[in-house]
């Protein structure tokens, strides 16, 4: 029995409920449970801004209050005098929202920390980290001057172009270092932007705020107005996101702040901040010389480079960035490239097509010649315009094309040279024009911008070596039968083919003349992106080639060499076609549709589907190249049973074309080994080597082999 | 869309179904662990029931500590649809089963493998005193208004480990008797200058404190029921048991 005094019961002073006495916190419970039915967003009573509590002349511990100087997102900074030291610091009070909990100061408080540690001449060193009137306040060395969100407008609108963009290039640049440091210490800043960058008297650059700025009171920042907080302009999209960011974030924020130097605005800047948001996450970048003319080309590329969408795309660290900018001061070239023509149209096209057709209702009649005659900056403007609707055009009649009947789409190098972004050279003299030829199977587009480039090139260099000018035109076919026909009437002067194809045309008395293969570049231990292996799963039975029989597998395509010497292996073991189980190829699913894009270069054959089909033991047995086996075998446990050299492709000519041509083509392709006009052109990361007739011997020899197991031959 | 999302952890725990009771309910086997982690955390509410059954002391911790050996063992989960979405319903319900069918056990011995041990010994003797019935209620509700405490105690230890690592633990020392008290009738102008801050800052800082306390009772109801849905009615049942 309980021996505890009887003590009148207390009642709740709220609710009028007993109190029990058995609990250990002494407060009526059914309160307290209703402290979780608060509702989301209640006001504070009387709640009342921190910044109140600092009154200029009333000190509070170490500090007085001299002036208030401005305030930014975080809070109110102030000029203030430490008293222990006797000197001229900037305090800032920072405003933590009414929802922070005690962790959530502690946490303000640890990266406070952080950041104090952080020792670098360029980064403004914080002193103290207190609190005051319930809410944290920040103590930094004091740098009279200006942020660069107040000089900003100088840079862009300097008289002097070049010094202002210098002077914006060497500020940017040592930022940058001292982002990088800050990086290696493991800090992020988060929040970079021109007003967090103070300027002293002599324009020397210091950084502020790192890693602080965004843990204070963010939540009801977009419901205030934009002139209290600053805008997102600066912000990386996968913040904007929500998503988890890393140092590329602040690269981002760099690059923004470049650009806004460059052309007196950041990238994006909507009416209110939630559709600056938006346009941060959805739309691409204008190249800041379309809005500034003046604009430095080389310094605009850098800046898209850092706010590109893709983390992967943007520099890896800022000491990259930094790097380029001081090879920009240097007048070395940069790093940095422009997006090819091919992946800048696909983004403009990606975004507004309807924009597109606006447009072109509104600008009527453009023709390939009338924009060429371009000469004032309102002229410049239109023919960019002109050039998209050229694009737009182009990808309109594909489609029209793909769906209609017709074999094939052709493109005149005129054309080519418009979605190549360059005028068409006026050749003097004769000229000659010549037909190249490619199958395509997904979405055209995309292969027909990137040979738009590659094209134009080779025509440059051509020109270069004769006396007669060449026009290198386009032909885009749906199936390779239809190109090796029109090849043999004559209406095609290069075509491109696979090994086995062309060992099949020679061998039929066709008149065929090998120029070129495709050749993968070399891996980093040896092995050639050319070897490819036939795999099966570790526990499928299957050990080696012979144990085939009756098993399942997934071929290529089925006029690929891949799949030739998948069946060249097979029948040199013995197996035949009737002695397997189901065999299938890729490619036999029904055909898509021009907007279902296989991947983003077109291509119709993606390395991922005979591994998924055998992970998932739709087929026993698959073929595919061994760069991509490495990658998944392990993961998938997958083995290989057979190794082997796959051919690829080549590019051969008429016989009947002038040798002088032919070389020319020749040789210019060989030499080309700018990867990303090549990539974009075949759709493999290969190059071009010349060959000759010998080089297809490998393949001819084994043709019988390939026929025997079509044929269920067996050897005699 | 923000930089710093801020869902509640009760909500986005709930959301996931990573709530250790969804966890038993979704996994056949293996759930062992967390089922016993679930035990050993909420035994007290059914030793009380088992004392106010009528048991003795020494059989009602018997009693208990065999009843999560037979939860362990068996698949006491295949017997309860009904009440599968609450951690506590669900305990309650397979409690009463056990004492209703194995209460003829005479020898309620200890079973090889499955022991759960419960910490009878750390319990001071307020706390002892405190699971013992009272005389005006039934079993159920003794178990369900111990549950109810039992949270409230445990959200509140953690608000204050909160505090301490935040070095505001005598901070929280003061100002935890007024969490509950209405503003009206608060001492803020006496307690502000001893405590150094404003008025205003006074009430900022109270106001936090019982939003963090709320988040914290919410998250340990999220951990016991499977849907974020399910977390406001048994908010409203355990008060109910509380009236």
């Amino acid at each position: 029995m309980k021996t505890c005094e009887a003590i009148a019961a207390k009642i709740c002073p709220t609710c009028g409920g007993e109190i029990p006495r058995d609990i250990s916190f002494q407060q009526c419970p059914r309160c307290l449970l209703e402290l979780c039915c608060l509702p989301p967003a209640a006001p504070v009573p009387e709640a009342e801004s921190a910044s109140k509590h600092f009154i200029q002349g009333v000190p509070f511990g170490d500090y007085e209050i001299l002036e208030r100087l401005g305030h930014g997102g975080m809070g109110v900074v102030y000029k203030a005098r430490q008293r222990s030291l006797d000197r001229i610091v900037a305090l800032k009070s920072v405003r933590m929202g009414d929802l922070a909990s005690p962790a959530d100061l502690a946490r303000f408080r640890r990266e406070a920390e952080a950041a104090a540690k952080l020792d670098h001449p360029r980064i403004v060193p914080i002193y103290e980290v207190g609190e005051h009137e319930a809410n944290p306040f920040l103590v930094m060395r004091y740098i009279p001057g200006w942020s660069l969100a107040e000089k900003l407008p100088e840079f862009t609108n300097a008289s002097d172009v070049r010094a202002g963009q210098i002077q914006s290039a060497r500020i940017l640049a040592t930022m940058a270092r001292a982002v990088h440091y800050a990086h290696g210490r493991g800090v992020l800043h988060r929040d970079l932007k021109p007003s967090n960058i103070l300027l002293d008297r002599d324009l020397e650059p210091y950084l502020s705020d790192f890693g602080i700025a965004q843990l204070a009171d963010q939540e009801s920042a977009l419901t205030q107005t934009a002139e209290l907080i600053g805008t997102p302009s600066y912000m990386s999209p996968e913040q904007a996101a929500g998503k988890r960011v890393d140092c590329r974030a602040d690269i981002y924020s760099l690059g923004a702040i470049l650009y806004e130097i460059l052309t007196g605005r950041p990238p994006f800047q909507g009416a209110r901040p939630v559709e600056t948001l938006r346009q941060v996450i959805h739309d691409e970048p204008l190249n800041p010389r379309a809005i500034n003319c003046r604009s430095d080309p080389e310094l605009s590329i850098v800046a898209l480079k850092c706010i590109d969408k893709d983390p992967a795309r943007r520099y890896p660290t800022a000491i990259a960035f930094a790097e380029d900018l001081e090879r920009w001061l240097r007048r070395e070239p940069v790093l940095a490239h422009a997006p090819s023509p091919a992946l800048r149209a696909r983004r403009w096209l990606a975004r507004n097509p309807l924009l597109a057709l606006l447009i072109a209702g509104l600008v009527v009649g453009i023709t390939v010649t009338s924009y060429l005659l371009v000469r004032t900056q309102e002229e410049q403007r239109r023919k960019s315009i002109a050039l998209a609707i050229l694009r737009t055009e182009s990808a309109r009649q594909l489609q029209e094309i793909w769906d209609s009947p017709k074999p094939f789409f052709a493109i005149r190098s005129e054309t080519l040279a418009a979605m190549a972004g360059r005028e068409p050279v006026r050749f003097p003299g004769n000229e000659t024009r010549l037909t190249l030829a490619f199958v395509v199977q997904g979405n055209p587009l995309d292969r027909v911008l990137g040979a738009a480039s590659l094209l134009q090139y080779v025509e440059i260099q051509m020109k270069s070596a004769s006396p007669t000018a060449t026009r290198l035109d386009l032909r885009i076919y749906k199936r390779q039968a239809e190109a090796i026909l029109d090849f043999i009437a004559g209406d095609v002067d290069f075509l491109q083919m696979n090994a086995r194809e062309y060992v099949e045309a020679k061998a039929s008395h066709i008149g065929v003349k090998p120029l070129l293969l495709g050749i993968s570049s070399t891996a980093a231990d040896g092995e050639t992106g050319d070897t490819a292996v036939l795999f099966t799963r570790k526990d499928s039975g299957v050990e080696r080639v012979a144990d085939a029989r009756g098993r399942s597998m997934l071929f290529g395509r089925e006029d690929s060499t891949l799949t030739y010497w998948a069946k060249v292996h097979l029948a040199n073991a013995g197996i035949t076609q009737r002695d397997m189980g189901k065999v299938s190829y890729l490619g036999d699913a029904p055909r898509q549709s021009l907007s279902d894009s296989h991947d983003a270069l077109g291509n119709p054959y993606s390395d991922m589907t005979p591994v998924d089909a055998v992970v998932h033991g739709r087929f026993d047995i698959a073929v595919v190249r061994e760069v991509r086996f490495r990658q998944v075998a392990e993961r998938h446990e997958l083995v290989a049973i057979g190794r082997f050299r796959d051919s690829g492709y080549m590019i051969a000519g008429q016989p009947a074309l002038s040798a002088t041509a032919a070389e020319k083509f020749r040789n210019t392709l060989a030499q080309l080994n700018d990867r990303q006009m090549l990539q974009t052109f075949t759709g493999f990361p290969k190059q071009f080597a010349p060959c000759s007739d010998s080089d297809f011997d490998d393949v001819r020899h084994n043709l019988t082999a390939a026929i025997r197991f079509d044929s269920n031959e067996t050897p005699k | 869309m923000l930089p710093t999302p801020r869902t509640s952890g009760a909500s986005q725990a709930a959301r996931f179904g990573t709530t250790q009771w969804s966890v038993v309910l979704q996994a056949e086997r293996g759930a062992e662990d967390a089922l016993l982690k679930l035990c050993q955390l909420y035994w007290r509410p059914l030793y009380a029931f088992v004392r106010r059954r009528g048991h003795s002391v020494h059989d009602a911790q018997d009693l208990t500590q065999s009843f999560f050996a037979h939860v362990l063992e068996h698949d006491a989960l295949a017997n309860v649809a009904p009440s599968k979405g609450r951690f506590r319903s669900f305990l309650l319900v397979s409690l009463k089963h056990y004492l209703d069918n194995e209460w003829h056990r005479a020898n309620a011995q200890k079973r090889g493998g499955g022991q759960v041990i419960l910490s009878w010994d750390d319990l001071r003797p307020a706390e002892r005193d405190a699971l013992e019935p009272r005389d005006d209620s039934t079993p159920e509700k003794v178990f369900n208004r111990r549950w109810a405490l039992m949270l409230l105690e445990r959200a509140m230890q953690q608000l204050e480990t909160e505090c301490v690592a935040a070095r505001k633990g005598e901070l929280f020392q003061r100002l935890k008797p007024h969490l509950t008290a209405n503003n009206a009738s608060a001492p803020y102008q006496q307690l502000a200058p001893e405590l150094g801050l404003s008025e205003g800052a006074l009430k900022v800082t109270i106001h936090r404190l019982r939003r963090r306390f709320g988040e914290l009772v919410r998250q340990q109801i999220a951990k016991t029921v499977a849907r974020e849905e399910d977390i406001d009615d048994e908010i409203r049942q355990l008060f109910a048991a509380l009236a």
